[in-house]
């Protein structure tokens, strides 16, 4: 701040970063959007070069380098200024960032098209796809649950492990719920997206899910949530339609599923 | 819930339920009277999840042609890499929680998604 206010060059960074890093005089932290939306733009740019540069490698998928990059960049940015990451990002990259995410509910709401599409493997398996999804995820949470004891996380973090099969705003509260915390939920909910996006592709192959597409679909869905879904459109539109449906199935088996199993493994 | 959020210090929880659209991450919604009713309040379901159902019922029914909306849907699902960029960048706002745990947490996150792709898809072909 005192930096800020001395040196005109970096005040008027001060100025487009969001006026004040942290609050302002005022106490509030909204800033200027232009920022949030240019580096969101410009690291996905660089990602998606990137990836054709080098002819698609995995680790270099546009989202991946984007949040990778657009982290970096806020961490060098902060301790320019002076400031936490933390509080940077939200004077800064925030107000833009908002915006952009304002766009991901008319586009987790589009994904009812692709499911609509086929709709005739819906109609066929419905019972099918509701059976797999509710055994599939009850036999997941036991393998989470071991993995997490045996990797050694406490009760709070195998508790907050538990719910991230479901869209964030339905993970968060029974995360809460059964003695989780939902900031870290979330945290996985995100990295969730990120490594199906990132090894997706791979992982289907090595696998060998890809053999079928209702699956595939499915297991996409469940396990990348919206991005698992926008993976799965890419390779067909069985697939595409599977996950679609999945990610709606699961967040509700997960509302149903998850508290009794943690009162089931006595989590609380 | 506020007790939790003061639990880990520093207004991380916070940081997590003020950001992003509320319908996404408010983990207050089935403490708010404006929430719909329509569920039991142990039930929480966000809007995209009701809105996804609310077209394909309208597709289904043929209240809505599949021609009037398939451009715009196809068009912004294949921006959905792009849109989630934010919601990446967002755990900026959260590295201290990856601090403590970190290693562990990612390690078990990663298990666990990588379960849920070949156990679910398993499952389905076991039973198709």
């Amino acid at each position: 701040m005192i930096i800020l206010a001395e040196n005109p060059n970096l005040a008027l960074w001060g100025k487009w970063l969001g006026d004040g890093l942290g609050t302002n005089a005022d106490g509030s932290t909204a800033g200027n959007a232009i920022f949030g939306i240019f580096l969101s733009l410009v690291v996905y740019l660089i990602g998606q070069w990137l990836f054709k540069i080098s002819k698609g490698f995995f680790l270099f998928q546009p989202l991946f380098v984007g949040m990778v990059l657009g982290i970096f960049v806020l961490f060098l940015l902060a301790k320019t200024f002076g400031t936490t990451t933390a509080n940077f990002y939200r004077s800064a990259y925030k107000p833009g960032g908002d915006i952009i995410f304002w766009f991901l509910n008319p586009a987790t709401i589009a994904f009812a098209v692709p499911l609509y599409r086929r709709n005739d493997i819906v109609k066929k398996y419905w019972l099918e796809i509701i059976l797999s999804l509710i055994i599939g995820l009850s036999i997941s949470l036991l393998v989470i649950y071991e993995a997490a004891k045996l990797i050694g996380l406490d009760r709070v973090g195998i508790a907050s492990m538990l719910p991230q099969a479901a869209t964030t705003a339905i993970a968060m509260p029974i995360s809460n719920a059964i003695g989780g915390v939902g900031a870290v939920t979330a945290t996985a909910c995100i990295l969730n997206s990120v490594i199906i996006y990132a090894l997706g592709d791979w992982l289907v192959k090595f696998f060998r899910i890809d053999k079928d597409p209702i699956g595939a679909g499915l297991g996409l869905g469940t396990a990348g949530h919206t991005v698992g879904s926008a993976k799965a459109v890419q390779l067909g539109s069985i697939q595409g339609s599977m996950a679609s449906i999945a990610v709606v199935i699961i967040s509700i088996v997960v509302d149903l599923l998850v508290p009794p199993f943690a009162s089931l493994v006595g989590l609380r | 819930m506020a007790a939790t959020n003061h639990a880990i210090g520093d207004g991380r929880g916070t940081a997590h339920t003020n950001s992003g659209p509320e319908e996404y991450l408010r983990c207050d919604s089935i403490h708010s009277k404006s929430h719909l009713t329509l569920f039991p309040t142990a039930l929480t379901v966000p809007t995209p999840v009701i809105d996804i159902v609310l077209l394909y019922i309208l597709l289904a029914t043929h209240i809505l042609k599949r021609r009037n909306v398939e451009k715009f849907a196809d068009f912004i699902i294949s921006l959905t890499a792009f849109l989630f960029v934010p919601d990446g960048v967002q755990l900026a706002a959260s590295l201290d929680i990856l601090g403590a745990q970190g290693l562990q947490i990612t390690a078990v996150v990663l298990i666990a998604t990588i379960v849920r792709l070949v156990l679910v898809s398993y499952t389905a072909v076991g039973l198709i």
